[in-house]
This record gives structure tokens, C-alpha cells and sequence, in this order.
């Protein structure tokens, strides 16, 4: 599951995937987080980290696709993240979260099904359930979002609207 | 370092959702005691020890503002740190406990709050 | 007060069951949510600039949920499930009462809990003179709930 860095360094989570790294000179990026979930983990001690970009908060919504691309759903998706993580060596208790995504259309009449809200939510459902604190988020309102995770230092910074700020 | 720490609410549901945030917190627990309300609260205090309460407001039987007043002219608990847990916004009584040495954490709160709340009453970290 | 008080009540009941029990809400209520029965009913009095009474009315099937949600474990005793009723009226109602009056202050008793009696608006309703003055209703999964608040027509309570 872990991947090493294209030449620049740069390992891309596309739309529905998750990738784990455990290379220094990695960083993690997933581009465009508009309602969907980017989420960020990192061991500061095994030095492995991994991302997530999720798309819709429930499985129930397509099982079958859900069983082939479980990154694509919140609530398959998180778990097979921290599962990957493990297998590289991180444990649990020393993961560090971060959060970034999860807005609403910039149309509001588009927004119908409030993805971006139900995605969050699911998240914090499931962090809540299994006992995991987050450590920062960026989350909301309704301009798209870049979220970067650098595998030397465990930064996670967001970038948006022209604007960065680290997690 | 450990802390033990006196979960005070007539809510089981409040103290369960207290008692998992301090777990998350990473701030190390010692004994965690529960009380369902101001009396049984101060029989606690007066049979262990505790560094940290949590304390709601509207209890039957003795309010949390009402056994604040008195932990605080009890010489042996005067001194102990206080964090009031409540819906309740501005009322009298909170801004009486807060001239107390209480900390208010407003609910609902999310375990990362609480967090927060602990390491700086106690200051004691993971 | 922005807004009316039914948006208002919406709106504190939202947050509350988003931000407590991991609920997001359907607004209004589907044919199949509306069609299940109350179980239960939590009611919280309030005074200070004005008095009254909110409940919460839990459809059949939603205590499990919200509680299990709550606690953030599997499979909760009856007891738990109706004390997490009483604690989410609560925070709703901490929630709403500034829109009655941003300034000033309210507080409120301890919830009281009603489980397996026969609930309708006329069997449950509150002493008068206090008048039903709004009520939200929405839809969780296959349940609902729904907020109804009480106010007793003369504003000031005695302090």
C-alpha cells in the first residue's frame, strides 16, 4: 500500500483513494476537497503517514462500489486508512488527525443532500466511537481546498482561496 | 503524574461522555468518582482524594452553585480546581461560580475542548 | 429575536442533535418518519425573562440511536437511553433560549422524563396558562423527533 514519491516528491490522493507513505522526502496531496473529506493522519514516531479523500459520509448509499473502493466512502474509508497506517508501523495512539474539506456548493439549491455536512459528521462519529481526538481541521464553508501532508515533519497545511494555513 | 478526578451531573449519559473525553485526553487519569448531584458530590470530596471537578449546575437535591459555596468555605476543599459543565448561559449562578475559581466549559462540548480545559486547570499534559 | 421561533427552535435542535448525537436532520419528516409513534417525552422548564417549558418527543426507535451515538458505544440499557433524551432536551434548550433574549439570563430545571404512556398533544400538553407557541419537527433515519416549546403568556418570572 505505501508508495514512493513521484520525482518532485509529490504522492497525489485522487478523488475516492487513500495513499500511505513512509518517505521522508514524500508529501502527501489531494487536490479539490469541495464537500468531499480530506483527512490527514501521521505518526511522528514511526514517521508514516497517510491520506484520504472522500467523497460521501455512508456506505449504505452504494455497498457494492463501497466494497471495491472503500476510500470513497467515510465510513469505509477511515477505517482502511488507519488500517494502512498500522500496517506500515504506525500506532494508534500516537496517529495525529487533521481535517480539511467537507463544504457546501457554492449554489445552495445544489446543496440539497448536504454532502459536505453529512461527510463531517460522519467522521466525527466514528472518531468519536473509536476514541480519536482530531488536532485540526479546516472545514466548511464553500471554497475548494488543497490538503498536503509532508511525511519529514508531519505539517499538514490547507491551501485555499489563495490563502495557506498550517493545521 | 495522575489526576483523580470527580465527575459531578444527574445525567449517567453526561458523566459517560465526560468520562471518555478525559480518556481521549490523553492527561493521565488516576481514580475517576461519580456523583448525581451536590451531596453526594461533597461525601466524595470528603472521603478522597480529588485534583479536578466537573460539575454541572441543575441537579435535584443540591445545585452545583450551591455546593461550590460550600467547598469554598471548607478550608480541606477550598483550594480544589473546578470546571462547571452547563447549557446554562449567563445565569447568576454561573457567573457566581465563576467568581468562585470555576472554569466554564459550556456544553455540549467536544472531547478536544475538554481537553484543553483540563491541561490548562491542571496543568498537566499527555 | 432573529427570525421566528419555530426557525429558531430548528435551529437549536439541529446543532444539538448534529453536534451530540451525530444525527443530520430530515426536514420536514418523510411519510414513514412521521408515522412512528412517541415513545418518550423529556421536558425541560425554563424561566427568566420568559417562562415555559420545552419537550422533546423521541419517535419509536430513536433512543437507541441517539444514545449508542451519544456514549459512542453499542446496544444501551432502556435507562441510559431516556437519560440521554432528558440531556439532549437540555442542551436544546440552552441552545434556544438566548433567541427569547440575547441579554439576558434563563435557567432552567432539570429534565423531567416521560416513557410508555400514550402521547398525543392533548394527553401531554402542558398546565395552562402556558400556550404551545412553536414546534419543529423533523425526521432521523427511519424516526423523528419532534420540539415543541411552551410559553406562558406573561413574560417576566419573579426573581
Amino acid at each position: 500500500m505505501s508508495v514512493k514519491a513521484s520525482t518532485s516528491g509529490l504522492i497525489v490522493v485522487g478523488l475516492g483513494e487513500m495513499q500511505v507513505s513512509a518517505d521522508p522526502g514524500a508529501t502527501l496531496i489531494t487536490y479539490a476537497l469541495g464537500s468531499c473529506l480530506g483527512v490527514a493522519v501521521y505518526d511522528p514516531v514511526a514517521r508514516v503517514g497517510g491520506m484520504l479523500h472522500a467523497l460521501l459520509p455512508h456506505i449504505e448509499l452504494d455497498p457494492v462500489r463501497a466494497r471495491d473502493q472503500p476510500a470513497m466512502f467515510v465510513e469505509s474509508g477511515l477505517p482502511a486508512l488507519f488500517r494502512a497506517c498500522y500496517a506500515q508501523g504506525a500506532r494508534k495512539e500516537r496517529l495525529v488527525v487533521h481535517l480539511a474539506g467537507a463544504g457546501a456548493n457554492t449554489i445552495p439549491e445544489r446543496d440539497h443532500f448536504e454532502i459536505g455536512r453529512r461527510n463531517l459528521l460522519m467522521a466525527r462519529k466514528l472518531f468519536w466511537k473509536n476514541s480519536i481526538l482530531v488536532s485540526g481541521q479546516d472545514v466548511g464553508g464553500n471554497a475548494p481546498r488543497t490538503l498536503s501532508l509532508r511525511m519529514d515533519t508531519g505539517a499538514a497545511t490547507v491551501r485555499s482561496a489563495g490563502s495557506s494555513i498550517q493545521l | 503524574m495522575s489526576i483523580n478526578v470527580l465527575l459531578i451531573d444527574d445525567s449517567a449519559v453526561m458523566r459517560a461522555i465526560a468520562l471518555k473525553s478525559l480518556q481521549m485526553s490523553g492527561v493521565p487519569l488516576g481514580t475517576v468518582h461519580q456523583a448525581a448531584n451536590g451531596v453526594d458530590g461533597l461525601a466524595v470530596l470528603h472521603q478522597h482524594w480529588v485534583d479536578l471537578i466537573l460539575l454541572d449546575v441543575s441537579m435535584p437535591f443540591m445545585r452545583g452553585d450551591e455546593m461550590l459555596e460550600q467547598m469554598r468555605a471548607d478550608p480541606a476543599l477550598a483550594g480544589t480546581p473546578v470546571v462547571v459543565v452547563t447549557s446554562e448561559r449567563g445565569t447568576e449562578r454561573v457567573t457566581r461560580m465563576q467568581e468562585l475559581g470555576a472554569v466554564h466549559l459550556p456544553k455540549p462540548f467536544t472531547p478536544e475542548q475538554l481537553r484543553d480545559v483540563v491541561r490548562d486547570v491542571t496543568g498537566v499534559r499527555s | 429575536m432573529s427570525g421566528s421561533l419555530e426557525e429558531n427552535l430548528y435551529s437549536a435542535a439541529v446543532f444539538t442533535f448534529e453536534r451530540v448525537a451525530f444525527l443530520v436532520p430530515d426536514i420536514p419528516p418523510d411519510p414513514e418518519q412521521r408515522q412512528q409513534p412517541v415513545e418518550a417525552v423529556a421536558s425541560v422548564e425554563f424561566s427568566g425573562p420568559a417562562c415555559g417549558t420545552l419537550q422533546l418527543h423521541a419517535g419509536n426507535g430513536l433512543l437507541p440511536l441517539i444514545t449508542a451515538n451519544m456514549v459512542g458505544m453499542d446496544d444501551p440499557d432502556e435507562a441510559l437511553q431516556l437519560d440521554a433524551l432528558g440531556e439532549l432536551a437540555n442542551i436544546i434548550c440552552g441552545q434556544f433560549l438566548p433567541a427569547l433574549d440575547p441579554v439576558s439570563a434563563f435557567e432552567h430545571k432539570p429534565p423531567e422524563i416521560i416513557a410508555g404512556g400514550d402521547f398525543t398533544d392533548e394527553a401531554f400538553s402542558v398546565e395552562p396558562p402556558a400556550v404551545l407557541s412553536a414546534r419543529a419537527e423533523i425526521g432521523f433515519e427511519s424516526s423523528r423527533a419532534d420540539v415543541l416549546l411552551f410559553l406562558h403568556p406573561d413574560a417576566r418570572s419573579e426573581t
